[in-house]
C-alpha cells in the first residue's frame, strides 16, 4: 500500500515533468526574447496547425474500426455537412451519431 | 458583457470535446483502476488527469504502469509517444507573449491536440479576447477530462464488484469519434480558408 503510493506519486510526478515539459519547449526557447520573433517562427506556428490537424485525422482514425466503413461514412457525413451549412457543432453531433449507430447497430 | 461572450464561444466550442473527454476519460480511468485499490485509484485518476491532461498516456501507458515500469523508462515513453506536443507551442508564441507567468503556465499545461486545434484555428483577432477564450476553453476542457477519468476510476474502484464496467461505458460506444469529427471540421474550414487566400 504504501509502496504503491509512492510509486503512483513519483510516476504522475514523472508524467507531469515530461508532458509539461514538452508542451513548454517553444517557450523555453523563443519565450524569453525582446521584441518580435524571427520571421521563420512566426511563419512555422502558422503553417505547422493545418499540418499537425492533418495527422491527428490521420491518427484518430487509426483509433476507430479502421477495417470498417463506418468511419469513412461518418467522417465524408461530417465534411459535407461542414462545407454545406458551416456549423461546426451540426457537424460533429451528425458525424458522431451516425458513426455510433453504424457501430452499435449495422456493425459495417 | 464582451466577458460573458466570449465565454459562452468557449462553451459552444467545448462541447464537442465534453463528448469526447468524459466518455474518453471514462475509459481510461476504468482501465486505470483496474488493477487498483478503492482509495488509491481515484486519487490516481485524479492526479493524472489533472497534471498530465493527455489521453494518450492515460489509455496506452496503463498495462506498464500496471507492471510497475520504472520511472526513467515511462519518461521515454512519454517522450516517445508525446514528442508532437513539442510543436504546438509555436503557434501561440506570438499571441502568449505578454501572457502572466502562472496563466501562461496553465495554457502550456492545458495545450491538449483538442485545445490547441481549437485555439490555434479560432478566428478572434483581438489579443486581449483571444486570451479569454482559452482560458475559458481550457478550463472547461480540464474540468471535462478531470470528470471523466475520476469518474471511471471511481465506479470501478466502488463497483467493480458489482457492476461489469465494460457494460455501463457499451453505449458510448463509438462517442470517441466526436474527436476525429473536430479535427475534421477544424481541418475542412483551414482549407477553406486557404483556398480564398490562395486566389
Amino acid at each position: 500500500m504504501e509502496n504503491d503510493a509512492l510509486y503512483m506519486i513519483g510516476i504522475v510526478a514523472t508524467g507531469f515533468a515530461v508532458n509539461f515539459g514538452l508542451r513548454a519547449l517553444p517557450f523555453l526557447f523563443f519565450g524569453a526574447r525582446k521584441g518580435p520573433l524571427p520571421p521563420w517562427v512566426e511563419k512555422f506556428g502558422t503553417f505547422v496547425s493545418p499540418v499537425i490537424i492533418g495527422c491527428l485525422i490521420i491518427y484518430s482514425f487509426a483509433g476507430m474500426q479502421w477495417r470498417t466503413a463506418s468511419p469513412y461514412l461518418a467522417a465524408a457525413l461530417t465534411v459535407g455537412l461542414q462545407i454545406w451549412r458551416r456549423n461546426p457543432l451540426l457537424s460533429i453531433v451528425a458525424g458522431t451519431a451516425v458513426y455510433m449507430a453504424l457501430l452499435q447497430w449495422l456493425r459495417i | 458583457m464582451a466577458g460573458a461572450r466570449t465565454f459562452r464561444l468557449a462553451l459552444r466550442d467545448s462541447l464537442p470535446v465534453l463528448m469526447g473527454y468524459t466518455t474518453m476519460g471514462f475509459v481510461a480511468g476504468v482501465l486505470l483502476a483496474a488493477k487498483g485499490n478503492v482509495v488509491l485509484a481515484p486519487l490516481w485518476g485524479f492526479l493524472s488527469s489533472a497534471l498530465w491532461v493527455t489521453g494518450t498516456m492515460s489509455i496506452a501507458g496503463v498495462p506498464y504502469i500496471a507492471a510497475h515500469i520504472s520511472a526513467a523508462a515511462f519518461a521515454l515513453m512519454t517522450l516517445a509517444v508525446n514528442f508532437r506536443y513539442a510543436f504546438y507551442g509555436f503557434s501561440m508564441l506570438g499571441r502568449w507573449k505578454n501572457v502572466s507567468f502562472f496563466r501562461k503556465c496553465y495554457l502550456i499545461l492545458m495545450l491538449t491536440d483538442e485545445n490547441y486545434a481549437l485555439e490555434a484555428a479560432s478566428p478572434i483577432q483581438d489579443p486581449g479576447e483571444h486570451l479569454r477564450y482559452c482560458t475559458y476553453l481550457s478550463v472547461l476542457n480540464h474540468s471535462y477530462w478531470i470528470v471523466g477519468v475520476t469518474s471511471g476510476a471511481v465506479v470501478v474502484a466502488l463497483l467493480g464488484m458489482v457492476v461489469d464496467p465494460d457494460a455501463i461505458r457499451g453505449w458510448t460506444n463509438g462517442m470517441e469519434f466526436a474527436m476525429l469529427a473536430l479535427f475534421l471540421v477544424i481541418f475542412t474550414d483551414q482549407m477553406r480558408g486557404f483556398c480564398r487566400h490562395g486566389k
